[in-house]
């Protein structure tokens, strides 16, 4: 039955890949157009809009990349932001201790949230999926109090990026485009996981992983492999943000509206007394508490994708 | 043995017998519905926040708050499952159920910081420095009635399962939904009133919570690990698994920072739960309310 | 009378009923024979409201269901005993039997009702303490249909109530249901796939092969049909 269901489930895949490719070139049409639209963005926006869209991309890059564990694979990992959190981290104090630049210091992070899913998903990934979800949440919250009573994270106080540019336009450009290239390289590997023999086994766990692994996949390797993937992109997108998102220290001190972190609308409001948005992001700060608002809206972002 | 670590055990028990009412109505709700409420400990956040209320606004103790604070949440809770979630189990959606609870999350706390600000409260009331001293250690009295509303509120659920016809088809419908169906119980009903009543132990918790914690809109955070680790350390859907749990949990918690140190106390109690879920990596399936 | 008229039902893509007619009058037994696979079981469970029909209606004296969910069904008098058995095993079996007459508000006749049912199972009353899920698999049928007996049904449906159960038991069922109908005014309707036993019980029989009626007819015409008891009986 399930086997039947699979079949019919690919079946209409490759047929809707076969309309993509034939049919559906308005909306190919109108994607290129969109990027061509977002690519000249930056020479007329201003600084503000362009920050708010680089957040998107990296929210957006993040969504991609939760899709692969917890759409393809159907592992809800929603604590995936703890890979936005240690890729921060990672590159930050790449460049402060070793002295590295930005671009190595992002492949820093990406690699370093791979092995970090690696270790941790070995045990992980074999609990069942509710399981699973929670243990993800449960390990963001241990990540977030291991960094907290570290000496070399920084503490509460978090760690802040050397500046890259003294220039705030050419920092705003260098991060959006960033963001853009991040949220295009995810989108193509996801497009690339999908068509090929990884995505299908992928979706076999999804659908019944003890008769994926009769089928001889060696689920434990995919399920990791996808929860690296889905971690090095996440870990990219933390130190490719290029914005100083509020430490907990901050938050406590704006007393009315500590979570300017999550939506854009209330950092205009709050222009003056929050960092996020409003300081040229030539160089950027990450705290323990920085987690909670890119999980968030990273998650919610997830939701309206799945439900595509 | 020292007497700050018999202390540290005295404190454990104290603070255990409120873990246990804390993560209870998470693993009801898990165990009958199936769904994870990632928002039951910012309903426990709710809760606080009315005893406050009623305590600053009436001055009403904050133990007598309780049962106007359950009344509350119960309303609260009904209407969302009634309105929200058994349209999304209805329609088969079954996953996103838990998408839906985690921004019922978001709302709550964004409701509070609307109406209550992220200002730090607390509820103390006169008799909050009063403490007993036995042997040399202390025990302090808000503590013990903490403790004993708790084990008797978790008591009254147990009696309420097994001894009334709701509880009964509380716990028909999690043995057997079917079955439950075919014996003439409105499934969908007594999911609300399931999911009312988990939130009404959450109010509970949050009323008994508020003498010795300061209140804010994000103290559900912290929480949300100990609801998960009594929920799986008892076994989900198991009221007295989830006593011994809360227990062990808040002895494992307080003796663990006595040793490494205060600021560590969040990581032990997810650290336990996170070895809990790898020691039975399918996950600890209890027999279900106990007999 | 309980009526399925022009019953269709499926499962997503999967059609499993076609055009089913069916008629169980009050007081009668009526059987519902057929290989593994027929639909005799999704044909009960759209009966009882776990599944809705795509065409067609069931009726009850006359009245439409359709728009009857299933857990009012039972309280009309549509009480089905599962196939499986289906009891709340972390249960004992009196809480078992309470609530199978759990939308019943007459609580002095559910008391008499109760001792009925431990009459027609003296069996069961050593046990009555015990959860469902440690009895052996004939005590939990028997559990079964005295859960089933407890909500006083007009309609009693009862699904393969010989599988898995030792023909000893089974001996023992057929006395319980013989009981059944000798004291209480309901229609029955019984699926088995031992046929022999069903329609030793039963007045008359339908024939249900891949989701259509292909035959029915009073139990002794059915028992001389030369194609049912090929099939069904093994008698050449």
């Amino acid at each position: 039955m399930r086997d039947l269901e699979f079949k019919q489930q690919e079946a209409a895949l490759a047929r809707n890949r076969l309309l993509a490719q034939t049919r559906n070139w308005p909306l190919m049409a109108v994607l290129v157009a969109i990027t061509l639209l977002l690519v000249a963005a930056p020479f007329a926006l201003g600084g503000y809009w362009m920050r708010v869209l680089t957040v998107v991309f990296i929210f957006a890059t993040m969504a991609e990349a939760v899709n692969i564990i917890a759409g393809y694979t159907g592992y809800p990992a929603l604590g995936n932001a703890v890979f936005f959190g240690t890729g921060a981290y990672v590159a930050a104090i790449a460049a402060n201790e070793l002295g590295v630049s930005l671009a190595p210091a992002i492949v820093l992070a990406g690699l370093g949230c791979v092995t970090y899913a690696v270790v941790l998903g070995l045990p992980i990934l074999r609990l069942s999926g509710r399981y699973f979800l929670m243990a993800t949440l449960g390990l963001m919250e241990i990540t977030r109090e291991v960094v907290l009573n570290l000496d070399i994270t920084g503490g509460a106080q978090g760690q802040i990026f050397p500046s890259v540019t003294s220039d705030p336009v050419l920092a705003n450009r260098l991060f959006y485009y960033l963001g853009f290239g991040l949220l295009l390289l995810t989108a193509l590997a996801t497009w690339w996981i999908q068509n090929h023999n990884i995505g299908l086994a992928l979706r076999a766990i999804k659908f019944d992983e003890e008769a994926a692994r009769a089928m001889g996949i060696n689920t434990t390797v995919y399920k990791t492999a996808a929860w690296a993937v889905s971690a090095f992109f996440t870990g990219m997108g933390g130190p490719s943000t290029g914005i100083s998102w509020p430490t907990s220290s901050q938050q406590r001190s704006t007393r009315s509206r500590p979570r300017c972190g999550c939506t854009s609308s209330t950092c205009s409001e709050e222009r003056a007394r929050c960092s996020v948005h409003c300081s040229a992001p030539a160089s950027w700060s990450f705290s323990p508490s920085s987690c909670g608002p890119a999980s968030q809206s990273s998650t919610i972002l997830f939701l309206v994708l799945s439900s595509c | 043995m020292n007497e700050g670590l018999v202390q540290a055990l005295v404190n454990g028990i104290l603070l255990g017998g409120f873990y246990a009412i804390l993560g209870v109505g998470f693993s009801l709700v898990y165990g009958v519905m199936g769904i994870i409420n990632l928002a039951h400990a910012s309903m426990v956040m709710i809760g606080s926040y009315l005893t406050f209320s009623l305590f600053s606004g009436i001055g009403l103790d904050p133990f007598l708050s309780i049962p106007l604070v359950a009344a509350a949440l119960f309303v609260i809770s009904w209407l969302v499952q009634k309105y929200l979630l058994n349209s999304l189990i209805r329609r088969g959606f079954m996953g996103m159920t838990v998408v839906s609870t985690f921004g019922l999350n978001l709302f709550l706390i964004n409701v509070a910081l609307l109406i209550w600000s992220a200002d730090y409260r607390g509820v103390v009331s006169s008799y909050s420095g009063v403490a007993f001293e036995l042997f040399g250690i202390r025990f302090p009295l808000v503590r013990i009635i903490i403790l004993a509303l708790s084990l008797l509120l978790t008591y009254v659920l147990w009696l309420f399962l097994i001894r009334t016809k709701t509880g009964k088809a509380i716990r028909a419908v999690s043995l057997n939904r079917e079955a439950a169906v075919l014996m003439g119980i409105d499934v969908y009903s007594i999911y609300n009133i399931t999911f009312g009543i988990g939130g009404a132990l959450a109010g509970m918790a949050g009323a008994l919570l508020s003498p010795i914690s300061s209140i804010t809109p994000f103290m559900g955070g912290p929480l949300l690990g100990i609801v998960f680790s009594v929920a799986v350390l008892g076994g989900l859907g198991n009221v007295s698994g989830a006593v011994i749990a809360g227990i062990v949990l808040g002895v494992a918690q307080v003796v663990g920072v006595h040793f490494i140190g205060t600021s560590w106390q969040l990581a032990i109690s997810y650290g336990i739960f996170i070895l809990v879920l790898l020691v039975r990596p399918q996950g600890l399936r209890g027999v279900k309310f106990v007999k | 009378m309980l009526e399925v008229k022009n019953l269709e039902t499926g499962y997503g893509d999967v059609q499993v009923l076609w055009d089913v007619n069916l008629e169980v009058h009050k007081g009668e037994t009526v059987a519902l024979i057929g290989p593994n696979g027929a639909g005799k079981t999704t044909l009960l469970n759209t009966i009882c409201g776990l599944l809705e029909p795509r065409a067609g209606a069931v009726l009850l004296e006359g009245e439409d269901l359709s728009s009857v969910p299933g857990h009012d069904r039972t309280r009309r008098g549509v009480v089905q005993i599962p196939e499986g058995r289906k009891l709340f095993s972390g249960m004992t079996v009196t809480d078992n039997l309470s609530m199978g007459a759990y939308c019943r508000r007459d609580k002095n006749e559910v008391r008499g009702d109760m001792a009925w049912a431990f009459e027609l199972f003296p069996e069961l009353v050593p046990l009555k303490d015990r959860p469902a899920g440690s009895l052996s698999g004939g005590q939990q049928q028997m559990c079964a249909i005295a859960r089933g007996l407890m909500a006083r049904p007009r309609y009693l449906l009862i699904d393969e109530m010989s599988l898995g159960v030792a023909p000893v038991i089974v001996d023992r069922l057929i006395v319980a249901i013989r009981d059944i109908q000798a004291k209480a005014d309901m229609g029955l309707l019984i699926v088995e796939q031992d046929v022999g036993l069903a329609l030793e019980l039963a007045d008359r029989g339908y024939v249900l092969e891949t989701g259509r009626m292909v035959g029915s007819g009073r139990s002794a015409e059915l028992l001389d049909d030369p194609r049912i008891t090929e099939a069904y009986l093994g008698v050449a």
